[in-house]
């Protein structure tokens, strides 16, 4: 594979997620008649923290006696879902205006941060590389565009949409990316072997393998797994059913008032 | 009470895993190549893998056979845990440099 396709898959991966979910919460704060200017300091801050984590990764590498790296990352993807819930309910049920945008400001920073700092480091990497940098920085800039591209594309369908319509739309996407996020967090707590191996629920690589074009663009958003393990395909579920039971809750809740 | 119970219990549970011994191996990366660039582990045990970088650039070991990612920076070095494997091949790479950083993990 050429450095050029190699650098725009990579950033591509990276991108498409935070694009996809700021296309979603874009549309949220328009459902929730909320400006979105919140979009400017998040962005900011994502990016910032980004640099910052890049900066620091071989001392964060470091601690947990190794384990870090998983941790942190963890602990991102928890921070993206656990405020997901909280706009889950907000989709159908008054929330205060600072509580939505702190969670969907939080949801954008912790999705930037762990992409960010990755394109930054793999970027970096090629500063100085006289053969192929044109080649990597090139494949970068389409592969981040293309993300983007494809951001704006999923932020202008929700918005052709009736509200109500839309309101499902952006419950169910931002539920199946948050939860898909569990499931990842679960994969690096496997890496870093702070939790007990269990063996694979299914083997689905052979009608999508995870390498594939698509299998890689649907790992990017949606989390992806070829070949989850029994805690993972479990704690999806348990996440998944969390987010759309808090959300039918609200949506009930609603309808009854 | 048994709330008690089950929360003791969890605890040593992730006790046992954390304190669990496991071999260790070592991977290199060197010119971006991974050396040893096939490395043999037995099957049916988690093993550890230390990757030392000797490289002045960054690298990620990959390997979606292994559901591992993992940057490695420059002059750096990581630990992640694989495995208990069936028996079989499972190829790794360095997402960094795909073309020259390849290796394959071998449980028998």
């Amino acid at each position: 594979m050429s450095m050029l396709l190699n650098a725009l898959l990579l950033v591509l991966r990276e991108v498409l997620e935070a694009a996809v979910l700021l296309g979603l919460l874009w549309n949220y704060s328009k459902l929730a008649d909320l400006p979105r200017r919140w979009v400017i300091p998040a962005g900011l801050v994502g990016g910032i923290v980004a640099m910052c984590y890049a900066a620091a990764l071989e001392v964060v590498s470091d601690w947990w006696d190794g384990s870090g790296q998983e941790r942190i990352s963890a602990a991102l993807h928890l921070a993206v879902y656990v405020p997901v819930v909280v706009l889950g309910w907000g989709l159908y049920r008054p929330l205060q205006s600072r509580i939505v945008l702190l969670a969907m400001g939080l949801v954008f920073v912790a999705a930037s941060v762990r992409e960010g700092s990755e394109i930054l480091i793999y970027v970096g990497a090629f500063i100085h590389a006289p053969g192929v940098k044109s080649a990597v920085f090139s494949g970068a800039l389409i592969g981040a565009g293309i993300g983007v591209s494809s951001g704006i594309l999923v932020s202008a369908f929700l918005g052709t949409l009736a509200p109500r319509n839309a309101r499902t739309w952006v419950g169910m996407c931002l539920i199946l990316v948050a939860s898909g996020m569990m499931l990842q967090a679960v994969a690096l707590l496997d890496q870093a072997g702070l939790v007990a191996h269990s063996t694979k629920a299914f083997d689905a690589e052979r009608w999508l393998p995870e390498q594939s074009v698509l299998g890689q663009l649907l790992y990017a958003v949606l989390g992806y797994d070829s070949q989850p393990s029994g805690l993972q395909l479990g704690v999806y579920l348990v996440s998944f059913s969390i987010a759309y039971g808090t959300v039918w809750l609200a949506k009930r809740s609603t309808t009854h008032d | 009470m048994t709330a008690r119970l089950a929360l003791l219990s969890a605890c040593l549970w992730f006790v046992s895993v954390c304190a669990e011994a496991v071999p260790e191996y070592q991977i290199q990366i060197k010119n971006h190549l991974f050396i040893p660039s096939t490395l043999e582990v037995p099957a049916h045990t988690k093993v550890k893998l230390l990757i030392v970088n000797m490289d002045a650039t960054p690298e990620e070991f990959e390997s979606y056979e292994l559901n591992r990612e993992k940057i490695v920076v420059g002059g750096g070095k990581i630990t992640l845990f694989i495995g208990p494997l069936a028996p079989g091949e499972y190829p790794f790479f360095g997402e960094f440099n795909p073309r020259t950083a390849q290796g394959v993990v071998v449980a028998k």
